[in-house]
């Protein structure tokens, strides 16, 4: 199918994971796509693996300036926008007492501030009907420990799905949001565990989850275009979890 | 390879017939099931007449099939003004919740041969109040909550379970109210898209969840409303 023909889209946090796997989706469904990213080295096997064709932009997420270069940049390459898939992340997991405000702060400019800003930024330039899908998470329902500060922010990120539907509807513009239970992407890499410590996880992560499996980055992708196509176009403000029934138990 | 089987309980009108007619038109096989079926109904789609309420009834019409990939509960009744009678309430409750429960249980076998996936059609008044139509909205709250224990209790079984949210839809059902033109315009501007939704807009996102697109989706509730429920 080709259920994104001549849309112009752009993915945050592109060029691993969850965006990536977008990234590939969008490109058989047949839109223009630009992803964002910050590490030199998931920067160029993006390229390598999507093609000369995808728009990279360097930028980094947590920065609100970033986010006016992004929107200008794109204008620029595309004129307009169709789609966004705010996908850029971090999941920092820690027991209270070893946060600090850095760290705090880190985490919701990440997933808050720079999701927000680039919305803003990017208004001028987006179509009608356009698509904003946000990537929130199963951990702004469930009550996992040392996920604290993480499903604060998830749970910010998801409120801005339904404020942000009421305040953009008017111009045409639909935002919804996915929320990703336990997925097998390179986020758990970055968790900073050990390979033990990390199996530990998995498996107390595991016994929360009836589909008794790990999502794969392509069941979230194919959540994503279903959201961003014509297909989902009389849902806004929408919650689709993608979490093997994780949030359900 | 067997074409894919669905069957779909009130699948004769509205938005049961536009789901099926969207499966059919991607190869889909597909039986509807209930009291009602619209004059022009396709032929392809098979119309099986039977009480939802009645399982033995219904269970006729999967003659000689072993597997069901998409099963879909969207035979409802709505008894306006009457539902704060018992006996109303009752037979309410009666097709919009147990009538899914008891076949969902009934297809049970057909559906785990082939991972098979179940969507139950829920409301935007599972979380509203109608001072008209307490039976219909408790029903619908129920039907959420009974999709997210189906779906807990039968992922080991690789049997996913969702409900759908309409809002505002274009059926013979809301037609009570769009023959009010006061009325229609009033719900016309509370709803942020300012339209209501064609059939065909939830059929498409039924589809969406019965589909492999949706295999690491279960238990959710999804609103298809136009942003009615966030304002």
């Amino acid at each position: 199918m080709m259920r994104l023909a001549n849309k112009t889209a752009l993915i945050t946090g592109g060029t691993s994971g969850i965006g990536l796997e977008t990234a590939k989706q969008f490109l058989a469904e047949g839109a223009r796509v630009a992803i964002t990213g910050t590490n030199p080295k998931t920067i160029e096997a993006a390229r390598a693996e999507l093609g000369n064709d995808v728009m990279i932009i360097r930028a980094d997420a947590s920065d609100v300036n970033a986010q006016n270069t992004v929107a200008a940049e794109i204008e620029t390459t595309f004129g307009k926008l169709d789609i966004v898939f705010i996908n850029a992340g971090v999941a920092d997991l820690r027991p209270i007492e070893n946060w600090d405000e850095a760290g705090f702060d880190r985490t919701f400019d990440i997933n808050v501030k720079g999701p927000f800003f680039l919305v803003q930024a990017l208004l001028p330039i987006l179509s009608n009907p356009a698509s904003i899908v946000l990537n929130t998470s199963v951990n702004a329902h469930v009550g996992m420990p040392t996920s604290s500060v993480y499903g604060a922010s998830k749970a910010a990120l998801l409120s801005m799905a339904r404020t942000l539907s009421g305040e953009l509807i008017g111009r045409g513009i639909r935002v919804n949001a996915v929320s990703p239970g336990p997925i097998a992407t390179p986020l758990y890499g970055k968790l900073g565990l050990s390979e033990e410590g990390l199996n530990a996880m998995a498996a107390g992560v595991l016994a929360q989850v009836p589909a008794a499996r790990f999502g794969a980055p392509s069941e979230v992708a194919k959540a994503v275009v279903f959201l961003a196509s014509d297909e989902a176009s009389f849902t806004v403000g929408a919650e689709l979890q993608i979490d093997g029934g994780m949030g359900t138990l | 390879m067997t074409a894919p089987l669905a069957l779909i309980t009130g699948g004769g009108t509205g938005i049961g017939r536009a789901t099926a007619e969207r499966l059919l038109s991607e190869g889909w096989r597909v039986i509807a099931v209930g009291l009602d079926c619209d004059d022009d109904l396709p032929p392809a789609i098979r119309f099986h007449r039977a009480d939802v309420t009645d399982t033995a009834a219904i269970l006729p019409a999967l003659a000689g099939e072993t597997d069901l990939h998409g099963f879909v509960h969207c035979a409802g009744i709505l008894r306006h003004e009457r539902e704060w009678q018992t006996a109303d309430f009752d037979a309410v409750m009666q097709v919009n919740v147990s009538a899914g429960f008891a076949l969902a249980n009934a297809l049970l076998p057909r559906l785990e041969t082939v991972g098979g996936a179940i969507v139950m059609l829920a409301s935007m008044w599972a979380i509203f109040g109608s001072a008209g139509a307490p039976a219909y909205t408790a029903s619908k709250g129920a039907v959420a909550a009974l999709a997210r224990s189906m779906a807990v209790a039968w992922a080991p079984k690789g049997i996913r379970v969702n409900s759908v949210a309409p809002g505002w839809v274009e059926t013979r059902m809301s037609a009570r109210a769009r023959s009010d033109s006061e009325r229609a315009q009033r719900i016309n501007g509370r709803i942020p898209m300012g339209r209501w939704a064609q059939p065909s807009e939830v059929a498409s996102v039924i589809r969406f969840l019965l589909s492999p697109d949706a295999a690491y989706v279960t238990g959710t509730m999804l609103p298809i409303d136009g942003g009615y429920s966030v304002c």
